[in-house]
């Protein structure tokens, strides 16, 4: 736990409070591989697992994965990506990192051989060998707390970008996904999924990301997919209808409401163009300062 | 310098289907399952969508909209005959 407030961002237990409400429960309204994450939507009608797929495939080639090759995934929730990296990808190893113990088990028991899950901060995270590349999708928005201030919350991603580029080979590749409050004037938090949902965490503003990136990485590419996010949750509210007596018979209507009302207010945010989702492709130097993994706590 | 008003002026009832809407659209529910009557944070606005709900309405009718103003009129009925006697006023 000290290790985790030196490093900043949401507790253990404040991640478990979300995602161990029970992997039935996410099973009911995720798609089959329980990607809890934005789809990347093509222009034509599709599926919701099509459409996480190409997600998954997006991230893994914009951060240049090529098979046999070393990739650490952090924050890989129930490790569709993992599997994706092993059986598409056909990479050497994958390693993912989670806060959530029931993230783990589950991916653990479904994952191939050359992949391994590590109930591991980001922070404690020691690589043997340099990674060839690095993916992270819906983790960095834990990365910082509310009563951060802006200065903090840039430093406590400068840090993480920093441990990114000393766990890389030189000229890895980096794609993070992440949900980040868009460019406007007023930032108020929506104080329902601030207490109610996200406890301890806060949205990076995305000048924030940019700003602690700058001189550690460069970018690439830099991407706003709301719409796609905006999709994604018609498509699980969608599921959670369909499917709405049954996750009250496992987690009882108190939750199954906060859980609609959650996902009703996360999409008009997107729809409203007050939260942004940042899918942003980034590069380690190519004669890296830094070769090793270093602890920060 | 042209005479008349900067923004041109929507009445009542243009504000009312306006909001009505794209609170529709919002919540994806059919307009008909909204009630003008019914408070916003009744069908589960928080502060956060509130401030979007008034972007949304301030780009529709070209002029900033406080956010708070849904606190003081949380009806669609409330908020649209509100919004059009201000319209009328600064016209």
């Amino acid at each position: 736990m000290s290790l985790q407030r030196a490093a900043g961002g949401a507790s253990s237990a404040a991640i478990e409070s979300h995602y161990d409400v029970g992997n039935d429960f996410y099973r009911l309204w995720l798609d089959a591989n329980c990607t809890y994450s934005s789809a990347f939507w093509g222009p034509q009608e599709e599926s919701l697992e099509v459409a996480q797929q190409r997600k998954l495939d997006y991230i893994a080639t914009e951060a240049g994965v090529r098979p046999g090759q070393r990739v650490l995934d952090i924050g890989c929730g129930w490790g569709s990506m993992l599997h994706r990296l092993c059986s598409y990808f056909h990479v050497a190893e994958a390693v993912g990192l989670t806060l959530s113990k029931e993230q783990a088990d589950y991916a653990a028991s479904v994952l191939p051989v050359q992949a391994s899950v590590r109930i591991e901060h980001w922070a404690d995270h020691v690589a043997p060998h340099a990674y060839d590349a690095i993916v992270s999708v819906g983790a960095f928005e834990h990365f910082a707390r509310p009563e951060d201030s802006s200065e903090q919350k840039v430093a406590g991603y400068r840090a993480f970008f920093e441990h990114c580029r000393g766990w890389l080979r030189h000229g890895g590749g980096m794609c993070l996904q992440t949900i980040a409050y868009d460019n406007v004037n007023t930032s108020v938090r929506s104080e329902f999924l601030a207490k109610e949902v996200f406890p301890e965490s806060e949205l990076p503003h995305l000048h924030e990301i940019v700003s602690a990136v700058s001189g550690v990485m460069r970018i690439v590419r830099l991407r706003n997919d709301a719409e796609h996010y905006t999709k994604t949750l018609n498509a699980w509210l969608a599921n959670f209808r369909e499917h709405r007596a049954q996750a009250v018979a496992l987690v009882g209507e108190g939750i199954v409401k906060r859980y609609e009302r959650y996902l009703q207010l996360a999409r008009i945010g997107f729809m409203t163009h007050r939260i942004a989702l940042v899918r942003i492709s980034l590069l380690a130097p190519a004669a890296s300062r830094h070769t090793t993994a270093t602890r920060s706590a | 310098m042209s005479p008349g008003p900067v923004h041109p002026t929507k009445d009542a009832g243009e504000i009312r289907a306006w909001l009505i809407d794209a609170l529709a659209r919002l919540l994806d529910v059919s307009a008909s399952e909204l009630d003008p009557a019914c408070s916003f944070f009744d069908y589960g606005l928080d502060s956060s969508a509130a401030i979007g709900v008034t972007d949304l309405l301030g780009q529709w009718l070209g002029r900033e909209v406080d956010p708070a103003l849904l606190y003081d009129y949380p009806t669609i009925d409330e908020l649209s005959a509100y919004v059009a006697q201000d319209l009328r006023r600064s016209a």
